[in-house]
């Protein structure tokens, strides 16, 4: 098992480096000279190239590359064009509210789907499953910028229970969190279902209840745990996205993430800061699959068996 | 039952929908000239909008929290240009002098006096005594020189000092600047946020955080960038503290949320509200709408060295194309005042007999024959970076194919469309942009129509200059009018330089618009300005 997580953590290696190059070269072939973005309306011809050896912008686009890989190797991402603060500081600054953000997400988006998703996959083609399958939907189909809107307008404006935005206290995380849970929950209510559905049809479960197993022990025992993987994966998934930052849910809720970031930072072609942060994100999205894949193991012991061949 | 179930399940999902998508019957203010409009507050002769006097009866919170939409990106007073840091720096930092709100003349600042010399080039300022940082420590004459030197290398504040031959410390009190040549402006370009003066000490002992700290009312608190930064009364502010202990400038990037954290109390002023929602804000009794027209000029700059472009009478026939009424009512929803000059509305010689394009596709088609190019033969392209540009863009690309003239829409990100009119290719035709200009006539024509000769003798364009106008006549034009002391003399000049950009024809304005933003009933001590550098260094808002 060991040996499989080292060996996993040595893969991250060339992504990291594939990841960093793509995004290096999207960003610097975009047109217009960045420096022409840094420098003020009054920049002369001498700032303007002391800028640019300031900014690391002299050279091939592979001599900048493997520079910047360089600089990434020691932990340094670089400044940003704009704030003249260093990305790491930056990026660091954000990451909690998005750590935050995005558990508490996912903690509403499980808490929801998967009692909807056995709930539906047990009663199958009933009411109750019709109900669960209508929320998915709505869930699904909800843009969630919109449901922001909408919780704000009624939690904030008309009730005033929780704040409209920002990240200041325990409460403010409630609203973007549900927001953005939602969203997740729709997803995996189906993917519960679907995959509860597969399992029930298995003869064990038959022989379980000839045992006489109560259908609960069943259920939440015998199936749910082997219904897991599929549901873990899509889990994984969205936590991954959402890792990535929840942009619209971050502005409609003004939530100082790591979407925001981004997406500030590619609106003012801050190319350190969106350098940075994404190869931050693929890395914490690789550990994150990763981890997806050590549950794997815990929660089914084949594939375990199969990790420490 | 399952079918009861479905269509049941169905019936809630269109009612959800309906509820949702249901709201005010119409929200939308419509505008549609210079006249003035009822707002909040007093409007002064210099366009600003001076919010209630502060009042000994009431009583006002000790925090006051303002939703911003763009972020505060440096509190290095030469490190930026933005709205949104200029009113950082108002708060921090002190400039030697002030524009006064009412007047748009300039007054003492920092500096308690000034003279000037005959001839127009030695300036001395007088400081005062018992002037200090935020941090105790003394401001003396030697941190202006070492201010106005450090600007000399700033790309943002170069040019503001360009004219500056030399700074020297008398005194502590008296500093003395020499200008290369007489400049009418220059004491105007002073009260820039650029020129903000910074503790010489602290940017030595620290070049990155040295610069935030100033001699304003203000001190920096806390800053959390893109979130919010917090600002602390300096209590020992020479002319007296602050009315507001703290201001914080929170960001809501998103305008609905914004206002409804004005509405539930969380903020105390909503910079740049939707207009789709002023009529919400002037409809709730707690709130106040402060509504003034800007000095934000929307333009299409022509480059004049494309094919096609430089041709002046093809510029001409472009210009006539602009219905810009039509391109308020659609683009700005009627909220916007059209606009033929070339400096913007409430600087100094602005041409009240301008010649007008008007929009006329007869004389645009006539222009274009004189032009020698034949109806539909010449493509451009137009860069647009927003939706109510684009609405333009379309309005004024339909006007032209009827002239002959096709006009393609170049849809861009706000930074794509920067690199590229930044960029030293000066790969572009045409653009919707817009500029505001707070630091005199010369900086303004300077600025978008100047060009700088060069050691080798050919002319470049000036930074802002996007229509890439190259003019000798016209740079003696504004050079002349910039040393002219007789004020008369010089607005007639002023007039001529914009004659003269009317013949050339480098861009064709379009429109100012209008600066809104909500308050909490009550507010008192600020002023909000049509460029949008408010000074919030007096404000005050009552409790409850």
């Amino acid at each position: 098992m060991h040996r499989y997580i080292i060996k996993r953590l040595i893969m991250l290696i060339p992504v990291l480096l594939g990841v960093a190059f793509i995004i290096f070269a999207i960003m610097n072939v975009a047109e217009g000279d960045p420096v022409y973005q840094v420098a003020g309306p009054d920049a002369t011809e001498e700032q303007l190239d002391a800028l640019r050896e300031e900014m690391g912008l002299n050279g091939s686009l592979i001599q900048r590359y493997f520079r910047y890989i360089g600089n990434l190797l020691r932990g340094d991402l670089g400044t940003s064009y704009i704030s003249r603060m260093d990305v790491m500081q930056l990026y660091l600054l954000r990451l909690p509210n998005t750590l935050r953000l995005a558990s508490i997400a996912m903690v509403v988006a499980v808490i929801i789907s998967v009692p909807l998703g056995i709930v539906a996959a047990v009663n199958q083609n009933s009411w109750k499953d019709t109900i669960a399958m209508v929320l998915a939907l709505l869930g699904l189909s909800m843009p969630n910028f919109w449901l922001g809107l909408l919780l704000i307008i009624l939690f904030s404006l008309k009730l005033g229970w929780f704040p409209s935005g920002g990240a200041e206290g325990v409460v403010s995380v409630v609203l973007p969190a549900v927001t953005v849970g939602v969203g997740l929950a729709a997803l995996l209510t189906r993917t519960t279902r679907s995959s509860m559905l597969d399992v029930l049809r298995q003869d064990y479960l038959r022989t379980a209840r000839a045992k006489g197993v109560s259908e609960n022990n069943v259920v939440m025992h015998h199936a749910l745990r082997n219904a897991l993987i599929p549901i873990i994966t899509i889990f994984g998934v969205q936590f991954s996205n959402v890792l990535g930052g929840s942009v619209l849910a971050e502005t409609v809720f003004a939530w100082p993430g790591v979407g925001r970031l981004v997406v500030d930072a590619i609106d003012q072609r801050d190319i350190p800061t969106v350098t940075g942060a994404l190869v931050m994100t693929t890395m914490l999205v690789t550990v994150v699959n990763l981890l997806v894949d050590i549950v794997y193991a815990y929660v089914d012991p084949r594939i375990k068996a199969q990790y420490t061949k | 039952m399952k079918k009861f179930t479905q269509v049941l399940s169905v019936l809630v999902l269109v009612c959800v929908l309906l509820v949702s998508c249901g709201g005010n019957k119409k929200t939308s203010a419509t505008v549609s000239s210079a006249e003035p409009v009822k707002t909040a507050g007093t409007s002064t002769e210099a366009g600003n909008v001076k919010s209630a006097e502060i009042s000994k009866d009431v009583k006002y919170k000790d925090t006051v929290v303002i939703g911003v939409a763009n972020d505060i990106t440096t509190l290095d007073p030469q490190g930026s240009n933005t709205d949104a840091n200029m009113m950082a720096f108002y708060l921090t930092h002190e400039r030697l002098v002030n524009v006064d709100p009412d007047t748009n003349q300039v007054i003492p600042g920092l500096a308690e006096s000034w003279t000037v010399s005959e001839d127009g080039c030695t300036y001395v300022f007088t400081l005062p005594a018992d002037a200090t940082f935020t941090d105790g420590s003394k401001l003396t004459a030697a941190d202006v020189k070492f201010t106005y030197d450090k600007a000399k290398n700033s790309s943002f504040a170069s040019q503001k000092v360009a004219d500056v031959k030399s700074v020297r410390v008398i005194d502590d009190t008296h500093v003395e600047v020499v200008l290369s040549k007489a400049n009418q402006d220059w004491i105007t370009l002073m009260a820039h946020g650029g020129m903000s003066i910074m503790s010489e000490a602290a940017c030595t002992a620290n070049p990155e955080k040295g610069p935030y700290l100033g001699s304003g009312m203000f001190a920096l608190d806390e800053w959390k960038p893109g979130d919010f930064v917090s600002f602390v009364r300096y209590e020992n502010y020479r002319k007296g503290s602050a009315p507001t202990k703290k201001i914080i400038f929170k960001l809501f990037k998103e305008a609905s949320t914004r206002l409804i954290a004005l509405q539930t109390g969380e903020i105390d002023v909503c910079i740049d509200p939707s207009t789709t929602d002023l009529e919400r804000i002037k409809s709730d009794a707690k709130l106040e709408l402060v509504q003034t027209p800007d000095v934000v000029l929307l333009y299409i700059p022509m480059q004049m060295e494309k094919p096609g472009l430089n041709n002046v009478h093809v510029r001409k026939a472009l210009a006539y194309c602009a219905d810009k009424e039509a391109m308020v009512l659609g683009g700005k929803d009627g909220l916007g005042t059209v606009h033929n000059n070339y400096i913007n509305r409430g600087q100094f010689g602005l041409n009240p007999n301008i010649h007008v394009y008007e929009y006329n596709i007869e004389k645009a088609k006539e222009e274009l024959k004189l032009s020698g190019y034949k109806p539909n033969q010449l493509t451009f392209k137009i860069m647009v970076d927003k939706e109510f540009k684009k609405t333009m863009a379309l309005i004024f690309q339909n006007a032209c194919a009827q002239a002959g003239i096709n006009i393609v829409l170049d849809e861009r990100e706000t930074a794509s469309l920067k690199g590229s009119l930044n960029d030293a290719a000066l790969d572009y035709e045409m653009c919707i942009y817009q500029f505001t200009d707070d630091l005199g006539t010369d900086y303004t024509l300077r600025n978008q129509c100047g060009s700088t000769r060069q050691a080798d003798g050919t002319l470049k364009k000036n930074g802002s200059n996007r229509p890439n106008m190259k003019d000798a006549k016209f740079n003696e034009m504004i050079d002349k009018a910039l040393v002219e002391t007789d004020p008369e003399k010089r607005k007639q000049m002023y007039y001529d330089a914009e004659n003269y950009l009317d013949e050339v024809c480098p861009m064709i304005p379009i429109c100012t618009s209008y600066i809104n933003i909500g308050v909490k009933k009550g507010l008192a001590g600020a002023v909000w300005k049509p460029d949008a550098k408010h000074d919030y260094r007096f404000i005050a808002v009552p409790e409850n």
